[in-house]
């Protein structure tokens, strides 16, 4: 676990309310992982039912992902 | 651009394929119904009440922060954009605007002075409840002019003043880096804009807003057009003499749609 992984952990134990209290959250500036660093592996389903993969992904300056809460409410 | 562009939600295969017909969307919608990548990426919210579970929110949890990643070719993170609440969304060309200013859009008008001329310019024209638009000006000063940027004493630093009305929301100010001017004739050192720089500023759509929300449900075509107005203010000096300080008019016009109207509530 890298030292950013560590801290972001910490921060979810801390923001877990013992019992009720307000919803936890993650600071917004601790939210993803930081800039400069390499992306895990993606790897996922698309709507058309194919396995996309950073690769197939990418343009030749590389990639916009957006993540995205739900596409049900 | 050469830029690829995707998304990624926990919903299912057929969810997204449901949304992408419904909404149009060709680009990569990716499903990640065990929210692992959503994790990989450290973006979990952990907030797992019932108000943050879409669907009839009997099974699903584990849903993403919105935002965005910029993920150069080498698979490393160069830029990323999440906000502090969920409502409040840049839109896809803000994002895209920040990393090519120079595509955003730009207004016909130009408004002059003596001293410069500005052309307003939004990333975009037409936005939905919560999303953060990006206003900008294209600032050209006349040759052998400049106008005194932040930190500088005893000159007026330039600075940029949207009206917005309420309940819309204006982030800070973002300039350009300023270039320091020495002047040994009479011993002071200034910062400075000179020749063409953009000042840009924020502009949160209003999500939460009932009242809002209620006026753009019962508006015609479900749209409101607002005009957001601003004030330049700068001081210009060029080689020979420092001017009054100066005021300039600007305005956006920004209409505002809903995808998904409000439901009337008794009363109403």
């Amino acid at each position: 676990m890298t030292f950013g992984a560590a801290a972001l952990g910490a921060v979810l134990a801390l923001a877990q309310p013992p019992g009720g209290g307000p919803p936890p959250s993650v600071p917004v500036e601790l939210r993803g992982i930081a800039i400069g660093a390499r992306i895990p592996a993606l790897r996922a389903k698309d709507q058309f039912g194919q396995t996309r993969e950073f690769g197939s992904l990418a343009g030749s300056k590389g990639l916009v992902l957006l993540f995205v809460r739900s596409a049900d409410w | 651009m050469g830029l690829g562009l995707a998304a990624v939600t926990y919903d299912n295969e057929a969810t997204l394929k449901e949304f992408a017909e419904a909404q149009h969307i060709e680009y990569p919608l990716l499903a990640d119904p065990a929210s692992r990548v959503i994790r990989a990426f450290g973006v979990l919210d952990p907030d797992n009440s019932e108000f943050n579970r879409a669907g009839d929110g009997s099974a699903m949890k584990d849903m993403a922060y919105p935002g965005y990643f910029v993920i150069d070719h080498d698979g490393l993170v160069t830029a990323k954009y999440f906000e502090e609440i969920y409502s409040d969304r840049r839109t896809p060309n803000s994002v895209f605007g920040q990393l090519f200013p120079e595509l955003m859009e730009r207004g016909a008008a130009t408004v002059r002075s003596p001293h410069l001329s500005v052309r307003a310019g939004q990333s975009d024209l037409v936005a939905a409840p919560g999303n953060r638009v990006t206003l900008f000006l294209d600032i050209e000063l006349t040759p052998g002019t400049h106008v005194y940027a932040p930190g500088v004493r005893h000159y007026r630093q330039l600075e940029l003043r949207l009206d917005a009305p309420a309940p819309f929301e204006v982030r800070p100010a973002v300039l350009p880096a300023s270039r320091v001017l020495e002047l040994p004739a009479i011993k002071e050192r200034v910062p400075v804009f000179e020749s063409r720089f953009r000042v840009s500023q924020d502009l949160i759509v209003p999500g939460r807003s009932r009242d809002f929300l209620v006026t753009l449900r019962d508006a015609p075509d479900g749209a409101r057009k607002t005009t957001i107005p601003g004030t330049l203010r700068y001081q210009a000096c060029d080689a020979k003499r420092c001017y009054p300080s100066a005021e300039l008019p600007v305005s956006w016009t920004l209409t505002v749609r809903s995808w998904k109207m409000i439901k009337k509530e008794p009363g109403e």
